[in-house]
């Protein structure tokens, strides 16, 4: 017992060559291999901009911005085994850049308030988009996820994308396998201990504050 | 074992990553300490309830579809701003018709040619000669119409993608081309979704004479 778990074997069966085949074409300028990887990838850019987007921003827009930048621009990227980490930037990207678009917002709050309380009033929440738009704001585990250090969000996240391994998370991380174990294992125990506190607004266990962040490498 | 293995370990279970190492530890955990198995059943339902609220997410970025038929405009209307910048727009609808004409001409009727390497389809009296793909296309076209199958073929090309030559001259472009059938099935079936959140097949039902 004093070893811990011992190695694991990846029993992954992630389709990587399948991936690296389309991605290959998809760099040539394909257009149905790029429609196919979106098909295959889009859950898990989905996962990514959930981990990095500010928590009012529309998930729907993002992606919409994401498939936009990954038609349009994928031919720029040399190496086919780089697109998915590539796509995971352009993903990370969209959802900080409206993190900054919502500090310009906060800033405006007030007037956009008067302009609501004068207009009509919210409606609930009908189509699939603004169900998770909701749930972005009530889903009691994405909050708490959201005050989870960087570095932890996104592997846990990716993680409760089904079929996502962890060797897949690392390819699409830039991480080692390992290191995306642990990151996940981390993450769960701290994510049981602000259950375990109510999701109050306490400090994370561990003495982790939620503005940490963890480099990229860093197991 | 220390904390942090011992989360691992608890990731690995859930995550149905274990080896048998693994569930020998676990056991030997729990024989010491049984509340191990609540605490890996409050972590599984972290995990679930997670998931579940991941997966909302995914149905929106499943429903997400890449911009394909406006990248493709915008990179044709960029192309032809170039042509057009090389020769004026004489040459850019010189190169559009080259291409119109080339595609849209039809297929030349078999038999007529029948240029060395042709191949011959059936025996007898009806020999038809597959000299090319344009050739098995019209046998295809014909042979179809004859049975009902086929309709027509609708006249417009879809055009994907046009670029340069590989070989410096011309253009190569990449379209679809539509061909209208017909066919008797005994049910319509529909893609839908099941309580689990699965696609399957939804019977449809049209009354006569609705389509």
């Amino acid at each position: 017992m004093a070893d811990g778990p011992g190695p694991r074997l990846s029993g992954a069966t992630d389709s990587a060559d399948a991936d690296l085949g389309l991605a290959t074409r998809a760099v040539r300028g394909e257009v149905n291999a790029q429609v196919q990887l979106w098909g295959r990838w889009s859950r898990w850019v989905a996962a990514v901009v959930l981990a990095h987007k500010p928590r009012r921003a529309e998930l729907e827009d993002l992606l919409q911005d994401v498939a936009a930048s990954f038609v349009s621009r994928c031919h720029e990227v040399r190496d086919p085994a780089a697109l998915r980490g590539w796509l995971r930037t352009v993903a990370t990207n969209a959802a900080r850049a409206s993190g900054r678009s919502e500090s310009t917002r906060r800033a405006h709050e007030p007037a956009i308030r008067l302009v609501r309380e004068h207009g009509q009033r919210e409606r609930a929440p009908t189509e699939p988009g603004e169900r998770v738009a909701a749930s972005d704001q009530s889903g009691r585990m994405l909050e708490l996820v959201n005050r989870l250090p960087d570095g932890y969000r996104e592997p846990l996240l990716l993680r409760s994308v089904r079929g996502m391994s962890y060797r897949a998370i690392g390819e699409v991380m830039g991480l080692k396998e390992r290191t995306v174990e642990t990151r996940i294992a981390r993450a769960r125990r701290m994510l049981r201990e602000l259950m375990a506190q109510g999701g109050g607004a306490g400090a994370l266990p561990g003495g982790a504050e939620p503005s940490a962040t963890v480099k990229e490498g860093d197991a | 074992m220390n904390p942090e293995d011992r989360d691992v370990l608890f990731s690995r279970v859930i995550d149905g990553e274990a080896t048998p190492e693994d569930w020998t530890a676990l056991r030997a955990l729990a024989s010491d300490d049984a509340s191990v198995w609540s605490e890996l059943a409050a972590l599984q339902q972290d995990h679930a309830d997670l998931s579940a609220e991941v997966a909302l997410a995914g149905e929106i970025a499943a429903r997400t579809e890449l911009p394909v038929r406006e990248h493709l405009s915008d990179r044709m209307s960029h192309r032809f701003r170039v042509i057009g910048g090389w020769g004026g727009w004489a040459a850019a609808a010189a190169i559009v018709l080259a291409w119109a004409t080339g595609m849209t001409g039809g297929v030349a009727p078999s038999g007529g040619s029948g240029i060395g390497g042709a191949q011959t389809a059936g025996l007898g009296p009806n020999t038809y000669q597959v000299a090319d793909p344009d050739d098995a296309l019209q046998l295809y076209l014909d042979k179809g119409t004859e049975g009902g199958r086929v309709i027509a073929e609708m006249p417009a090309k879809v055009l994907l993608e046009a670029r340069p030559s590989p070989t410096g001259s011309g253009y190569e472009v990449m379209y679809y081309r539509q061909i209208l059938e017909r066919a008797i099935v005994p049910d319509l079936v529909g893609l839908g979704v099941d309580d689990a959140g699965q696609p399957t097949a939804v019977p449809v039902a049209v009354p006569a004479g609705s389509l």
